[in-house]
């Protein structure tokens, strides 16, 4: 290639060269995604056409492969009105991630301007914030919450066995706000419920930290030198600088919360569409599953895009 | 300059709750020490109920700090499960993994954001795609793929019935390879708006001076990528290791530790069930000593790395503006 350019140099016409090597270029641009391009054909294209076949059909699993009878929409009809757990999942965990949504975006957006500040001990603070980057395995998020009352109770000597590992840590801590008899019934569950849903979002805002961190510091040191000469005080050039700059930022790290929350392999719906093909064998119906599913989030997505592109532009307008 | 400007702004007004007062700094440490708790608490309880000796566990003053720490815990956990084996095929299967998903992504994204040839709109399209389909989607077919493995087809052609994939790392790594694995999308998404940011002199430059479409990418471009590199080093090798989902489906009968640790509780209580009889307490006090230990490796390598980290995301650009 590079002997080529160099011997080719004096001998050809210059506007030849030129055009040859746009359109070399562009073919080198070919090789570079070639992997990229596999990936897309070979292990995403062909599975979910497949699995779009599947959802139409009842699948058959032999010993060394499978057959397909098509049987219209039997498989999605079977998902939302006979098997009402599914729905019920869906709907929940769409539920859940809207109420979650905006605490997501406010504390991931707060949680950044605090780490681009200067202060002793940044970079001790920084690695502990980040932690939830590098621990939030979906196991370990249900181990922690789960495991962590059940120490205590443990630990104080009334042990008590939860009984799974999951999502019973709120009940738990309900009953003991409840028994110790300070508080009323539903002040105590909904106290216990917000204080899971604090580590919940602290845990889920990784990502989002990263996004506003890096749009926080994208800001030219410039205008805030200019503000300050101007008169503003720093709360003023927090309001009038920082967050209309960094505003474009919040549909980006809301998209990432929604497809964070819709596709980590803890969301339970995800777990009955995996149950349904693996334990229970009926492939069809989980893949009727997973394309509802599938249609639910892009419907979340695309209404959560419109509202906020609506507000954006008033807010700009 | 700003530091100047915030000095005249300090003798005008003397109680205030800005940036720089002593007020704002408190209420600043309170924050953070609030939130760092919030994070570290989980891990400290572990902590706690892992040091413990049995009797602490019964005690009902003891609640944080046990009254007489003790490693046995710890040395039971170990002789319970086989922790380096664990430890080794996690660090291979991860290291590995991130490493061809890494250089896939880097390839791809350099040609999504220099390169103009047709359909390259579409193929970020579907990259953005892959990143919104759940891979339980597709996840039945993909897992026949691996099952009756013959090049996804290819061999098909030849009348090759297919050999199982499954309980080996070669669904991962193809899967990387062709930057299908978890949240690659993402990746391919991060490295592109880095790359499309350095300036196109730097090629440019270099083509003048003589360098093929391979040097300018390894000598030019890799270089000034290294902050965007470092970021999506780190999170792919973390959720590669965290990655219940491949492991369970692709590899369940390796030994990892993100299936390990989302049975620890069944393994550490099957472990024990042999010798004695179960003791809620026991497995208790086994199953956090057991998960710090899992968690352990990560979180002293995210230490290092954190410098390299930080600063890689402080340049990354992820957002591209």
């Amino acid at each position: 290639m590079r002997r080529r350019a160099q011997n080719n140099l004096p001998f050809k016409p210059k506007r030849r060269r030129l055009m040859s090597l746009a359109r070399k270029k562009a073919r080198w641009g070919y090789l570079f995604v070639l992997p990229l391009c596999c990936g897309l054909i070979f292990m995403f294209g062909v599975p979910a056409a497949r699995s779009a076949v599947f959802a139409f059909s009842k699948v058959n699993i032999g010993a060394s492969g499978y057959t397909t009878v098509p049987c219209g929409f039997d498989n999605f009809r079977d998902a939302l009105f006979v098997n009402t757990s599914f729905r019920e999942k869906a709907v929940i965990s769409a539920l859940n991630m809207l109420l979650n949504l905006p605490l997501i975006t406010v504390f991931s957006f707060f949680a950044a301007s605090l780490l681009n500040q200067k202060f002793r001990c940044r970079w001790l603070v920084r690695t502990i914030f980040f932690l939830p980057l590098v621990l939030s395995a979906p196991a370990l998020m249900n181990f922690e919450a789960g495991d962590a009352l059940r120490s205590m109770m443990g630990a104080s000597g009334n042990f008590k066995q939860s009984q799974s590992l999951t999502g019973l840590e709120s009940v738990n801590l309900a009953n003991l706000l409840i028994s110790s008899g300070v508080l009323p019934q539903t002040v105590a569950s909904y106290l216990a419920g917000a204080a899971d849903r604090i580590y919940d979002i602290v845990i889920l805002s990784g990502v989002q930290m990263l996004i506003f961190l890096t749009a926080l510091q994208s800001i030219p040191p410039t205008m805030y030198e200019v503000a300050a000469i101007e008169g503003a005080s720093a709360w003023e050039s927090y309001w009038r600088i920082t967050f209309p700059m960094t505003c474009p930022m919040i549909m980006t790290s809301m998209i990432f919360t929604i497809i964070d929350s819709f596709t980590a392999s803890t969301n339970k719906t995800l777990e009955i569409i995996r149950n349904t093909a693996f334990n229970s064998f009926n492939h069809g119906l989980s893949a009727a599953m997973a394309w509802i599913y599938t249609l639910l989030i892009l419907l979340v997505l695309g209404l959560v895009v419109m509202i906020m592109r609506r507000v954006v532009k008033r807010y700009e307008g | 300059m700003r530091a100047d400007a915030n000095k005249r702004f300090k003798r005008r007004r003397r109680i205030s709750f800005r940036p720089g007062s002593w007020l704002w700094k408190l209420f600043r440490a309170g924050i953070i020490v609030g939130i760092s708790y919030i994070i570290l608490y989980p891990l400290l309880i572990k902590l706690a109920v892992a040091l413990m000796p049995e009797a602490d566990m019964y005690d009902m003053t003891v609640k944080w700090i046990p009254r007489r720490p003790t490693l046995a815990s710890f040395k039971e956990v170990l002789q319970l499960i086989d922790y380096p084996a664990y430890l080794l095929t996690t660090l291979g299967v991860s290291s590995a993994a991130a490493l061809v998903q890494v250089a896939a992504c880097t390839l791809a994204a350099y040609g999504l954001a220099r390169f103009s040839f047709r359909g390259r709109s579409l193929l970020f399209f579907l990259v953005i795609l892959t990143l919104v389909l759940p891979q339980q989607t597709y996840m039945t077919t993909t897992y026949m793929q691996y099952r009756y493995f013959n090049l996804y087809g290819l061999l098909g052609i030849f009348g090759y019935k297919g050999a199982s994939l499954i309980n080996t790392p070669w669904p991962l790594l193809l899967m990387s390879f062709g930057c299908q694995a978890a949240k690659n999308g993402l990746f391919i998404y991060v490295l592109r708006q880095f790359l499309k940011r350095l300036p196109v002199e730097l090629e440019e430059a270099a083509w003048v001076d003589g360098a093929g479409v391979g040097t300018i990418f390894y000598r030019i471009m890799l270089p000034n990528a290294g902050p965007a590199l470092v970021t999506v080093s780190v999170l792919s090798f973390v959720w590669t290791w965290n990655d219940l989902y491949t492991a369970s489906t692709y590899m369940p009968a390796m030994k990892l530790f993100s299936t390990l640790l989302n049975n620890l509780t069944f393994q550490i209580t099957r472990a024990e069930g042999g010798s004695s009889v179960i003791d809620t307490v026991h497995v208790s006090m086994y199953t956090n000593a057991g998960a710090l230990l899992i968690i352990a490796p990560l979180i002293v390598m995210f230490i290092i790395a954190q410098r390299f980290f930080v600063q890689g995301v402080e340049r990354t650009g992820l957002t591209g503006m």
